[in-house]
């Protein structure tokens, strides 16, 4: 029994090891907040241990870990303690590149992006970002979402038109 | 300005984790791992469950006597609630009571055993006749088995020589079983007389336990005289039920004989006297054969000359109006 413990234990911390930048990016373009971003790192992954330790079975484990991820950033916003952009930009904890004019230029693409991405409807949000910036496939934005592959694809087609009219491309 | 989107994402994966934050929140979890443990009793019950199986496999043979007992024993028991004409009544009787009757030894234990059956075998006749499915031959058949198991109940009690002058009718075992309860003081001397002797010869000078043995032969015979009482009523109440029918009959009889003779509407009254004649007709080839009553066998044949002679009667009458009209 013991053994069995440590295996799910040595398994759970090598997902947080493969998984955690993904579902940070993730959670941070949701969320546009740094400190809430890791918060909710924090708390996926705590909440998927403990469905674990009450001997829940997880097939998937990447997608159980975007869908708590997703549960949560829904009662991130249902408490709307959302902060400014300005105020992440100023954020030390952000990874803070020099000031190099390379580097200058690469935080101003990640503002323009976040902006771009806030501006859409956050069902919009959600899959441009499951798809563009977390790499999943259709068919596993599907499984997290628990919605049909095809009302999935309709919707990245919509959310794609949307940014393009933003950007004006 | 044309952006591409897929460059225009691809920014993004400059955005991760500064390590110390990574570091920290796997520290924590660790904590948390130690503090919150896995229940492993799901994955245990199914290693149980494995191992049944795997040790179910290594013995097929001791499952597969196991797998037969069980097989035998539920048959064995559901025959027990069976009735002559069921399925399984066949086991009851010569797989069930032959195997429990090989266990039983000793006279006082064969008589009841022998009760038992009797018991048995008068239940079942009371229960098919309740469900109204009793046949001539199954009561038959079931009577002859019970007068055999009270022969070797009567037999394990000492009483084979009171019955063996008599004739072996249902009525001469329940009177002389009655006579014999009746003079009991005589009844519990030969008794005793008869265990003294059986128990001398093993060794037992016991006062005592020859009247405990006197004690138990007293009940085998109540229980004897309350088994053929039983079938005597039963046979009683088919003998009343046949008597009523035939006095329907001889009812309906009578009535078409008033009608044939009496009143001017004598087409309409032949009429009713032969539907009359032939529910009594229906009446009597409905009862049935062979009841061994003499009374009955007789109200029965009286009945059907009687409804032959009242038709002949009718009939005639009717042809004798018919011409008058004409």
């Amino acid at each position: 029994m013991k053994r069995v413990s440590a295996k799910i234990e040595n398994n759970f911390l090598n997902a947080y090891d493969l998984y955690s930048d993904q579902i940070y990016r993730h959670c941070f373009f949701r969320v546009s907040d740094e400190e809430r971003a890791t918060d909710l790192v924090a708390d996926t992954f705590t909440k998927v241990w403990q469905y674990l330790a009450q001997g829940g079975e997880i097939k998937n484990i990447r997608a159980f870990l975007y869908k708590v991820a997703n549960n949560l950033i829904i009662d991130h916003y249902r408490k709307k303690k959302t902060t400014s952009l300005d105020q992440l930009a100023e954020d030390h904890n952000f990874d803070p590149p020099e000031n190099t004019h390379e580097k200058i230029e690469q935080e101003s693409e990640i503002h323009l992006l976040t902006k771009t991405l806030d501006k859409l409807e956050d069902e919009y949000k959600e899959v441009m970002i499951m798809r563009y910036i977390d790499g999943l496939s259709i068919k596993e934005i599907s499984e997290i979402k628990e919605e049909s592959q095809n009302a999935v694809s309709v919707r990245l087609h919509r959310a794609t038109n949307k940014m393009k009219e933003i950007l004006k491309i | 300005m044309k952006i591409d989107l897929n460059k225009f994402f691809k920014k993004s994966e400059t955005i991760s984790f500064s390590k110390e934050k990574k570091e920290g929140i796997r520290l924590k979890l660790e904590t948390f791992i130690k503090e919150t443990p896995v229940i492993v009793q799901e994955v245990a019950s199914a290693r149980n469950e494995f191992r049944w199986f795997v040790y179910l496999s290594r013995h097929t043979a001791m499952v597969s006597v196991l797998f037969v007992v069980f097989v035998v024993g539920s048959t064995g028991l559901l025959a027990e609630g069976t009735l002559p004409g069921d399925f399984l009544y066949g086991v009851k009787t010569n797989i069930n009571e032959q195997v429990r009757g090989l266990f039983v030894g000793g006279s006082q234990d064969r008589a009841e055993w022998n009760l038992e059956l009797a018991e048995r075998r008068l239940v079942e006749i009371g229960k098919l006749s309740a469900e109204d499915r009793l046949s001539e031959e199954q009561r038959e058949e079931l009577k002859r088995k019970i007068i055999n198991h009270t022969d070797k109940a009567i037999e394990a009690v000492s009483l084979k020589e009171e019955l063996s002058g008599n004739e072996k009718s249902l009525e001469s075992r329940v009177e002389l079983l009655q006579t014999k309860k009746r003079e009991t003081t005589p009844f519990v001397e030969i008794e005793s007389e008869a265990s003294k002797e059986n128990l001398e010869q093993v060794g037992v000078q016991n006062n005592e336990e020859i009247r405990v043995r006197i004690e138990k032969s007293e009940e085998k015979i109540n229980s004897i005289t309350a088994i053929l009482n039983n079938i005597k009523n039963i046979e009683t109440a088919r003998v009343i039920h046949i008597k009523a029918l035939i006095i329907k009959a001889r009812e309906s009889l009578y009535e078409a004989r008033s009608d044939l003779r009496g009143g001017d509407e004598v087409s309409s009254n032949l009429e009713n006297a032969d539907r009359l004649i032939r529910s009594a007709e229906e009446i009597i080839n409905n009862i049935p054969e062979n009841t061994n009553d003499f009374e009955i066998d007789r109200a029965q044949e009286s009945a059907v000359n009687k409804s032959t002679e009242i038709l002949k009667e009718g009939n005639l009458r009717k042809r004798v109006l018919e011409d008058q009209e004409r």
